[in-house]
């Protein structure tokens, strides 16, 4: 078996080893792998021949070089370095396997020789691909294609150059590896594809995302071009179910970055707008991450638990940073403001929880929402990034969410690039890495702090003086109590307050009621009418008597019958006495008509 | 380095707002996505990401403005931020020597990092206290001409420059981002990938960059001068 297949294959070892320096070794053997992944079985085993020389590919221990710098990305780009990506940055890692596997080819053709016990793995794979549809046609056409650019070196060199040439933005697009087969299937099975995927078990969820993006993608594309899409997504899930434990987890983040690619120039090529490009791209991005998180989230070939680990110890031991250290100005006392912080730290902690990139970032958007409605309410304007950063630190540092790194890691590796670069997820994603580097790098002078002090709270031998006020803002009884005390205290000032009106009312009330009283009896008192009537009569009387002296007036008075009236309703107003006006009319009338009458007597 | 994703003349731009804290970046990028510039007008909730929708020249730009934390203990944290930006507006306080320096230092810091892919505008702020200018007109220009950005006089209280700010930078990374799509081949998406990763790529925008320098702006830095062919074409654009 194994000379069979090693036939052609000792020149293509050579070919790789040939074309090594120049450096675009990786696409070859992607090219390769595509072409073999689905269409043909993998003529050679190509990956789970490399499956015992995974140690070998691992990436090289970092140069001398880096050692000076030892934050800076030693590619000497200027970026920071990381240690997980052997002190270099995302960008010159994800780089980096082009060049370091540059190095292993020798190793990789002395294991195709050595005929390893993997290949009889790569039969599952295969038989699944046939029974995808039109697998078989697509093998003969895939085989003499690999022998024919196999045998002769030289037409070898020019059919990778030609390859090269076709494909120049991308080189490592497997676009071309669907695009080159003769016949592509007409119609492709996803559900009996997967099915068949020995590692990959599918989830209710990841079928109905799958469910979503077939009938999605039946809208836009038709049936010959629909297969090439499905195809493209399963021969990378193909790729990976057979190859993740070997391959360093960074590669497979390039493959995937590359599918999503080729996906959006199709998409663009197919003139779908741009909205429901991002759409169908972030559904084809939730169908390949549920399929594959378990096998990639955290994978086991990388040290992601290790960090987890550090960086979750490092949270504890910061446990005493509170608000005022980070200058971070929230109204911890407000019981809307600490609702939202619980509500921030949940969802982030519900980060963990869910299993897309793009349902990951939207736990980090809504805590970030959240935080930056906090600050508003506090500071009354709108949070600009020097209020937001110092919160979205409070927050990881109260939160500790599990598994922070490790799901960072798997956002930075697994999203599509574009989203992270544009739109607030991708804003607030940068903040949470700015957060987490914030953390790991803290120290004294980040928060203006004596350095032994400093180090005496890290490493919990004495406590900062403010601590147990943080813990006892974060106590919910203590807070609700002192909720309570100061309701109950503003209540007792209100009702105090209502007692006080009351008595100034009743006393506003008494003192009208006085006033009142007083200007009536003023005013009675001022214009009191005293009809002094038997006075006027006398005084009428005098002159009468002294003048008419032959009879008395009195018997004469007494006959007529009116001045009696008269003389009656006089008595009454006199016993009355509260108008003034109308019986002074009437008195004087009356005394008119006395006096009449007494002329008339007299004469 | 300016991965400039964009399909059909659609163009997707980030930009970094860079500058030491209380100069008024937030201010700024208020004024220009907003229109405010009062503190008690609570329409945005936030303005740490701010995005806007331009229409120059019948092509849709899309921007996203990511403001960063302005103060010295979060200076390191710098890359995050301005990794795979097109652009940045550094600004300083007209009144404030310090904050000049600190743009310098920025400047020094993006161009080592991305290159001079990266459009620079730089920004002496409030511009309504003119009285106490304490950093130099002439040099403070002299100094954006030198190092390739342009520089504009903004006052984000009397909304004093900001727009044509935007506009300007704006064109730039149209301009920087049609000559990265000619030179990696004039096709779709993918290029911007490979211009990232690969060192050839960045030598051949070297060239472009300064051939563009050269070509476009007699004065690279002086806003008064350079503006005029650009904005009438805004201008135009515009209505």
């Amino acid at each position: 078996m194994a000379d069979g297949q090693t036939g052609l294959h000792p020149a293509r070892a050579s070919e790789r080893t040939r074309v090594a320096p120049g450096g675009p070794t990786n696409a070859e053997r992607l090219n390769d792998g595509a072409e073999a992944g689905i269409f043909a079985p993998p003529p050679a085993g190509l990956m789970p021949r490399s499956r015992p020389q995974g140690p070998a590919l691992q990436p090289p221990p970092p140069t001398p070089g880096g050692g000076s710098a030892k934050l800076l990305c030693r590619n000497g780009c200027g970026f920071f370095g990381n240690p997980e990506w052997h002190w270099y940055c995302s960008k010159c890692w994800r780089a980096h396997p082009q060049r370091s596997l540059v190095a292993p080819p020798t190793t990789r053709s002395s294991g195709l020789t050595l005929g390893p016990p993997a290949s009889p793995r790569s039969r599952p794979a295969s038989a699944g691909t046939s029974a995808g549809g039109g697998g078989s046609t697509t093998r003969s056409s895939g085989d003499p294609r690999a022998s024919h650019s196999g045998p002769k070196a030289p037409s070898g060199d020019l059919t990778l150059r030609q390859r090269l040439k076709l494909t120049p933005k991308s080189p490592r697009s497997p676009a071309s590896a669907t695009g080159a087969p003769s016949g592509p299937p007409a119609t492709f099975d996803w559900r009996q594809h997967l099915s068949n995927l020995p590692h990959i078990r599918a989830s209710t969820e990841c079928l109905s995302a799958g469910q979503v993006l077939a009938s999605h993608l039946r809208h836009w594309v038709d049936g010959k071009s629909l297969a090439e899409i499905w195809v493209l997504i399963h021969t990378l899930l193909e790729k990976i179910d057979a190859s993740h434990e070997t391959t360093p987890i960074d590669t497979i983040a390039s493959q995937v970055q590359e599918v999503y690619l080729t996906l959006r120039a199709k998409f663009i090529q197919w003139d779908v707008p741009d909205d429901d490009l991002s759409v169908i791209l972030e559904q084809s991005e939730a169908y390949l991450s549920l399929a594959t998180y378990p096998l990639l989230f955290c994978p086991s070939s990388t040290n992601d638990e290790e960090k987890d680990l550090r960086l979750q110890n490092r949270i504890r031991s910061l446990n005493w940073i509170t608000t005022q250290e980070l200058r971070c100005v929230i109204q911890e006392s407000s019981q809307r403001v600490r609702d939202l912080l619980h509500d921030a730290i949940n969802d982030i902690v519900a980060l963990d929880s869910q299993q897309t990139p793009q349902a990951k970032l939207k736990s980090l958007v809504t805590c970030c929402k959240k935080l930056i409605e906090m600050l508003l309410i506090s500071n009354e304007k709108a949070a600009s990034a020097d209020e937001f950063l110092p919160c979205l630190i409070y927050v990881c540092l109260k939160a500790n969410p599990p598994r922070l790194q490790s799901n960072v890691n798997y956002i930075t590796r697994f999203c599509i690039e574009d989203n992270l670069r544009m739109g607030d997820g991708g804003y607030y994603f940068a903040s949470l890495c700015s957060a987490l580097s914030f953390i790991e790098n803290m120290d004294a002078a980040s928060v203006d702090m004596d350095s032994t002090d400093f180090h005496n709270y890290v490493t919990g031998r004495s406590l900062p003086p403010g601590s147990w006020k943080c813990t006892l803002l974060m106590s919910e009884g203590l807070q609700v109590m002192v909720q309570n005390k100061r309701i109950l205290e503003s209540l007792s000032e209100r009702q105090h307050q209502a007692l006080t009106q009351t008595t100034s009312l009743s006393q506003q009330m008494d003192n009208f009621a006085q006033e009142i009283h007083e200007e009536v009896a003023d005013i009675l008192r001022k214009t009191a009418y005293v009809i002094k009537a038997p006075r006027t009569v006398k005084r009428l009387h005098f002159p009468v008597t002294s003048s008419s002296t032959k009879e008395p007036p009195c018997s004469k008075l007494v006959d007529l019958p009116t001045p009696t009236g008269h003389q009656l309703s006089l008595d009454n107003f006199e016993g009355c006495s509260t108008q003034n006006a109308i019986p002074g009319i009437v008195c004087q009338n009356l005394q008119h008509l006395s006096l009449q009458e007494e002329d008339d007597d007299l004469m | 380095m300016a991965t400039s994703s964009h399909s059909k003349g659609n163009y997707n731009f980030k930009i970094v707002l860079l500058g030491e804290g209380c100069v008024g970046k937030t201010s700024c990028v208020l004024r220009y996505v907003e229109d405010t510039f009062n503190d008690r007008h609570i329409t945005t909730l936030q303005a740490s990401f701010l995005s806007k929708k331009l229409n120059i020249r019948g092509k849709r730009v899309n921007l996203s403005i990511w403001d960063t934390a302005g103060q010295e203990r979060f200076h390191a944290l710098g890359p995050i931020y301005y990794r795979d930006a097109n652009g940045a507006i550094l600004v300083y306080d007209i009144t404030d020597q310090d904050s000049f320096q600190k743009v310098k230092n920025w400047v020094k810091e993006l161009r080592k990092m991305l290159g001079s892919d990266l459009n620079l505008a730089i920004a002496g702020n409030k511009t309504d206290l003119e009285k106490q200018r304490r950093v130099d007109v002439q040099m403070a220009e002299d100094y954006a001409k030198a190092v390739g950005a342009h520089h504009f006089h903004t006052s984000a209280k009397q909304n004093k420059g900001i727009e044509e700010l935007f506009l300007d930078l704006s064109q730039r990374m149209i301009n920087t981002s049609d000559d990265l799509a000619r030179a990696s081949g004039g096709s779709l998406g993918l290029s911007s990938l490979g211009g990232a990763r690969g060192n050839t790529v960045t030598v051949v925008d070297d060239s472009q960059m300064s051939r563009e320098k050269s070509g476009c702006c007699g004065g690279g830095s002086s806003s008064v001068v350079t503006g005029l062919p650009v904005d009438n074409n805004l201008a135009a654009s515009s209505q």
